[in-house]
């Protein structure tokens, strides 16, 4: 089991006014390989169960293990190279940084590392060019269109080559066209063994072939098959 | 040291993406780094110039009070103090003020009693027939005379006096003979219309230097209505001179100081809600907050370090190339005449570095803090907000 | 990495400007011997800075009465004033305690 996690709670402005529950005792088994997908309208808590299952923040209560590691309770410090090693996000709104070229942008994950200038801009090249953004490495970014931009947040996940993709609403802001290309790349990227994660409100996504699972969240929790 | 290199190289360019906010800001930090640079470095000079030059002024000079105020000394009392052991040598000096009512400026008389002769900053020679005289470089710009002129001036009997100009000193001399007219003794003499009995101050020179404070005692005591000034009194008047912890420069250096306050708390105050941003993308991308706050110690020390070098640059050829323009007014008060500044380059290394503390980690701390505080947060939390 | 090593290689030219010119002027005599020569040979005791006054221009030499001869509070005449900090203590400035007994130099 690849990502294991028993009675997540998040809990948002705890002991204030605004208190919010946002993963309400959510348990889920993911194996290896799998893709799944998290639907469930607007503030049903999808980007909040990504955010703890990618160790993006850490859980009010409740335990998530990484490849047989409890993970959910380590310092900041550990999970940014947990983040870094294992997984690569694509958020919704792409979070890329404007003003510089797309090639900076993806290597962003590489530079607190010990890689070299040069290999890193070879791996960067070599990313670009399997996703046709080869000629646009020293554009900046606000330059691109939509579809591009979501083609750089793509590449900028998988420089590290991760094990674990986690894509949060990645056709929010694409048209039917680019979101087949964008389940595309997913589809590609699923062959060559990676396990995605896919939250989604978006029907062409979750009824995708390409989808081996599908789960329902709503006011924080989880219904559907949670164990692989 | 290649992982810090891309982390310098990632600072960097996101300085550059804030191209006009952070070259105004290098441009406010560096010019209040010159402003405060360039006042220790003329304090500095100043008294380095002073305690330099004025270690070779007399060892002791007696003055005569009465009623609080200078008096001429007799002459006399220059035989009573040679008798006391330890005196070398005891010089009459005769020098005073003379007023110019047609350029509205003071200068300083002095009377020479040595041979006409030749000195290393004097163009020309000392003057030696009793219608003779050498001036500072300021009185001769005053006047515009040159060497071979006649000088103009009224004695004590309201009488025209004219001496002809035999030596200028020269403008590297300007600190200490800017206002000074040179004439034989006698001539001067006669234009105070002072007593051959009596000399403005004598000069004491003594074999042993250990001595002075006992033979100014002595002096004292025996002849209880003068003032012994030692060298180092004079030298001592000179350290605290221009001292930048007081009076004028200290208002130049408070104002310099409360306007890097300012600079130092904009950015203490917080970082802004696209700084939170990138912080927040750069977390959730792998960085650990070490990386973090390096990529923010990088950034606030390109803009200090680059500031402050700049600031001492521009601080230096200030005072000493420039002659400190901007602080001159300052210094020169109600001065009609006023030296140069042909300032040797001495710099105080421990002000410097006091400087430098006092202005980087300040704003390396005020950088780093506000940061710090988005670092260490779940960068969920960070890009939530 | 150009910036980096851009701004590396600047910041070192701009710490060995800094150096040379500090050096430069520690190294300098600036007419040193003349200048001693000066003072030894005409036996001047003062910068000739601010001639505004007797006080501002001979500053170790003035007396205490002429910078207050108005009354001791009187305000600072001139700007200069203001930059000279007050006399230092000295051997004319303590005010000692002799014993009758004791036996004077």
């Amino acid at each position: 089991m690849l990502l294991k996690a028993e009675n997540l709670c998040k809990i948002y402005n705890r002991h204030q006014s605004d208190e919010m529950t946002a993963v309400n005792n959510v348990s889920l088994e993911i194996a290896g390989g799998e893709v799944l997908a998290i639907t469930g309208p607007s503030g049903s808590g999808k980007t909040s169960l990504l955010s703890l299952l990618g160790c993006m923040s850490r859980p009010t209560s409740g335990r998530l293990q990484l490849a047989g590691r409890t993970v959910s309770q380590l310092p900041e410090n550990f999970l940014a190279g947990i983040r870094r090693e294992h997984f690569g996000f694509i958020f919704q709104h792409f979070n890329l940084i404007r003003d510089i070229s797309v090639i900076e942008n993806v290597l962003l994950p590489l530079v607190p590392t010990g890689m070299s200038m040069t290999q890193m801009k070879l791996r960067g090249q070599t990313v670009l060019d399997r996703l046709a953004l080869g000629g646009k490495a020293k554009v900046r970014v606000n330059r691109l269109s939509g579809g591009e931009q979501q083609r750089v947040a793509i590449a900028r996940a998988l420089i590290a080559d991760p094990q674990v993709l986690m894509a949060d609403e990645p056709t929010a802001h694409l048209d039917s066209k680019l979101s087949a290309e964008l389940l595309e790349i997913l589809s590609v990227l699923h062959d060559a063994g990676k396990t995605i994660l896919i939250a989604t409100h978006d029907p062409s996504v979750y009824q995708h072939p390409l989808i081996t699972r599908v789960l329902e969240m709503s006011d924080g929790t989880l219904r559907g098959a949670v164990r692989s | 040291m290649r992982r810090q290199l891309k982390i310098l190289e990632h600072a960097l360019t996101s300085l550059l993406r804030r191209k006009a906010k952070n070259l105004s800001l290098l441009m406010v930090y560096s010019f209040t780094i010159a402003t405060l640079g360039s006042v220790l470095f003329l304090t500095h000079a100043l008294k380095s110039e002073a305690s330099d030059s004025l270690a070779a002024a007399p060892e002791l000079v007696v003055q005569r009070l009465a009623a609080g105020r200078h008096e001429l000394i007799p002459v006399a009392y220059a035989e009573r103090i040679r008798t006391l052991p330890g005196v070398e040598k005891v010089t009459p000096r005769v020098w005073g003020y003379y007023y110019d009512a047609l350029v509205k400026a003071n200068f300083t008389l002095m009377g020479t009693a040595g041979e006409p002769g030749e000195l290393e900053l004097l163009a020309g020679r000392l003057p030696g027939a009793p219608d003779e005289c050498a001036v500072g470089s300021g009185v001769a710009a005053l006047f515009g005379a040159e060497i071979g002129d006649r000088l103009v001036l009224i004695d004590s009997h309201e009488q025209n006096r004219l001496y002809e100009i035999t030596g200028l000193f020269t403008t590297a001399s300007s600190l200490l003979t800017n206002d000074l007219i040179l004439m034989p003794e006698t001539t001067l003499r006669e234009f105070f219309a002072m007593d051959a009995d009596r000399a403005t101050d004598l000069a004491v020179e003594i074999y042993n230097q250990r001595e002075v404070n006992t033979l100014a005692k002595k002096i004292r005591f025996h002849l209880p209505d003068t003032r012994p000034i030692t060298r180092s009194e004079i030298l001592h008047t000179y350290t605290t001179i221009f001292n930048w912890r007081s009076g004028m420069m200290l208002a130049v250096t408070l104002a310099a100081l409360i306007a890097f306050c300012i600079l130092a708390w904009d950015k203490a105050t917080g970082i802004s809600s696209e700084e939170k941003r990138e912080i927040g993308i750069l977390k959730a991308l792998g960085w650990e907050t070490a990386d973090v706050l390096a990529i923010k110690f990088w950034e606030g020390l390109a803009i200090s370090l680059t500031a402050f070098l700049c600031g001492i640059v521009a601080a230096w050829l200030h005072v000493f190339v420039l002659g400190a323009p901007a602080l001159v007014p300052i210094l020169k008060g109600w001065s009609v005449i006023f030296p140069d500044f042909p300032l040797t380059g001495r710099v105080d290394l421990l002000q410097l570095l006091t400087l430098a503390f006092l202005t980087i980690v300040p704003y390396l701390a005020c950088t780093l803090i506000p940061a710090w505080k988005t670092a260490v947060t779940d960068p969920e939390q960070v890009m939530r907000n | 990495m150009f910036r980096s090593r851009l701004f590396l290689g600047l910041t070192g030219c701009g710490f060995l400007l800094c150096v040379a010119l500090l050096t430069y002027g520690q190294l300098r005599d600036g007419n040193l011997n003349g200048k001693r020569q000066l003072v030894k040979g005409l036996g001047l005791t003062d910068l000739a800075l601010f001639s505004e006054a007797r006080y501002t221009r001979h500053p170790s030499q003035a007396d205490l009465f002429s910078a207050f001869q108005d009354y001791p509070a009187a305000l600072e005449h001139f700007p200069s004033g203001s930059l000279i900090a007050p006399a230092p203590v000295g051997l004319n400035r303590w005010i000692s305690i002799h014993d009758p007994n004791e036996r004077r130099p």
